[in-house]
């Protein structure tokens, strides 16, 4: 009898995948169960953000830094906001400065509750994704109460930031992080976390060393999973965070091995806490009143030179590297996102895993498809 | 360990956690009210949890929606239409015996990208977010919006001292 012939298969995960996270196409080639590899196609979202950034004015561009990572459409603000400034030599009003952490933190906080909500709704638990899109929700309308949008917030501005702080935000805010620290967190652990189907589906699953997490230069949370200890808040801190005190959590192998997919998902969760925790000396610190924003030019033309500012997104590090003519608009602006880090790594990791763990790896590095193309 | 005393350990472990989630799953089922409602009941009287009656109340002070432009106050100094990043304000003026007329003022809502910066320009806060949001509608062109029919003579400009109290 002839002997069966077997051979691999090239099957392509996307690029409309519900557990892609967006439009991310993965070129996967398997042998039965067991994948060979899985080549991330990435290219689906581009959307020129970066050309269009030399068509518009500067203040014009703001609109489109949400665009960038909508899941925290803040973060992208803040960064350009202050890629400008620091060209430019713009001082920013001390209140905006408070305003500017406590909405990053809360964009944050927001983006992590997608993260790992849609990792467990990837692994086909529904119930906790649902738990945290509700807190999702509040935060949507806190930060709908402080500049008006629920997703697209475009709230700072070259030089401060669009409003000042509604009535009753502070006390919404305050209750808001207490519900977080003392009740979500907890019950979402219990809910989930410490569940062993889920353990068993995470631990050991993805793992990536210290070494190599860095030779890939993955960043912000993905890299702390791997047990390296590096945030921009702390240790190249822009805006004002040098003036709140919180740890940074990094993986430890909680219940495998460091680096594993467990070990990324707890860092988000952990991540929530501090956040709580700078939220809430960001408000107490916060002086009363005061101008929320520096009064620029109409036409705005920055000195010419270049500029590269980096700031800590939930996604990671994300840098605007700009440069300017002296015109009306940037002569170059390129941005460098997390998620895009992340893509670099997947063909290694995925080399001889089960094809249902590379949902689970995928959704540990939580990318978000437009930041990886902008 | 011996593989049989494993596997029902496995089994027990899953059970005894996943037991600890059905508490809490049990507990929002029988104990907290509902969270989400179907979105246009929101809008009717009756049993609601969110108080609000109509689209205005349900959305927030600052909330951006559809812009509106109030022609008492248009100066027709064309800010607006030079700040959208996107150009979808079209405005034209006509002078016509020393008045300045505005012929044209056309915005295209379903292009908008509701950023605020044309309302944050407005020297006279002429052009405005409403708080309307609901724009369905069967034919796209129905989303450009003039807001001139007939040519509006343009407002006077504050004078200096007016613009900087307002």
């Amino acid at each position: 009898m002839a002997e069966l012939v077997s051979q691999e298969m090239f099957l392509n995960m996307g690029p409309h995948h519900p557990s892609t996270h967006g439009v991310l196409r993965l070129i996967v080639q398997t042998d039965g169960e067991i994948m060979r590899r899985a080549v991330p196609d990435v290219g689906y979202l581009h959307r020129g953000i970066e050309k269009i950034a030399e068509r518009v004015t500067y203040q014009g561009f703001m609109p489109y830094t949400d665009r960038i990572d909508y899941v925290s459409a803040f973060s992208g603000n803040l960064g350009y906001a202050l890629t400008v400034e620091r060209l430019a030599g713009i001082e920013v009003p001390e209140k905006a400065e408070y305003l500017r952490v406590i909405a990053a933190e809360l964009a944050r906080m927001g983006s992590h509750f997608i993260g790992f909500g849609a990792v467990l709704l990837d692994l086909g638990a529904v119930t906790p994704f649902v738990h945290a899109l509700r807190e999702r929700e509040t935060y949507n309308d806190l930060m709908e109460m402080l500049c008006g949008a629920r997703l697209t917030h475009n709230y700072a501005r070259i030089g401060g930031v669009s409003h000042d702080l509604p009535e009753g935000f502070k006390e919404k805010t305050l209750k808001f992080i207490d519900h977080l620290e003392y009740e979500f967190i907890d019950e979402f652990n219990n809910l989930i976390s410490f569940n062993s189907i889920l353990v068993k589906r995470f631990a050991n699953v993805g793992v990536v060393s210290a070494e190599k997490a860095i030779e890939y230069t993955l960043v912000g949370p993905n890299l702390r999973g791997s047990g390296v200890q590096f945030d921009l808040r702390r240790d190249d801190p822009y805006s004002i965070y040098d003036r709140f005190d919180f740890e940074i959590p990094v993986g430890k192998g909680k219940f495998g091995t460091v680096g594993d997919c467990y070990d990324r998902y707890w860092i988000r969760i952990q991540e929530i806490r501090e956040s709580c925790r700078i939220i809430r000396q960001a408000l107490e610190q916060m002086p009363e009143k005061g101008e929320i924003r520096t009064k620029i030019p109409k036409v705005f033309k920055p000195p010419k030179g270049e500029i590269y500012v980096r700031t800590e997104c939930p996604r990671g590090e994300m840098g605007f590297y700009l440069i300017s003519d002296g015109g009306k608009s940037p002569y170059r602006l390129k941005i460098r996102t997390g998620s895009f880090s992340a893509m670099s790594i997947l063909e290694e990791l995925s080399q001889g895993v089960m094809v249902a763990d590379l949902v689970a790896i995928i959704g540990s590095f939580d990318i978000v498809a437009p930041e990886i193309d902008r | 360990m011996n593989p049989a005393i494993q596997y029902f350990k496995n089994i027990w472990d899953a059970i005894y956690t996943v037991s600890f989630g059905m508490i809490i799953t049990l507990k929002y089922w029988v104990k907290e009210p509902p969270i989400t409602i179907e979105y246009p009941d929101r809008l009717k009287k009756g049993p609601l949890i969110l108080s609000g009656n109509s689209l205005e109340e349900i959305v927030s002070d600052r909330f951006r929606g559809y812009l509106t432009v109030d022609f008492s106050t248009c100066i027709g100094c064309l800010q607006c239409m030079i700040t959208c990043p996107i150009d979808i304000i079209a405005i034209e003026t006509e002078k016509r015996d020393d008045v300045r007329f505005i012929t044209r003022f056309d915005i295209n809502q379903s292009k908008c990208m509701y950023c605020g910066l044309c309302v944050e320009v407005c020297p006279t806060d002429a052009i405005v977010h409403s708080k309307r949001f609901e724009g369905a509608c069967y034919d796209i062109k129905e989303l450009c919006i003039r807001h001139v029919e007939t040519a509006v003579p343009v407002a006077k400009r504050p004078s200096k001292g007016e613009a900087e109290s307002a």
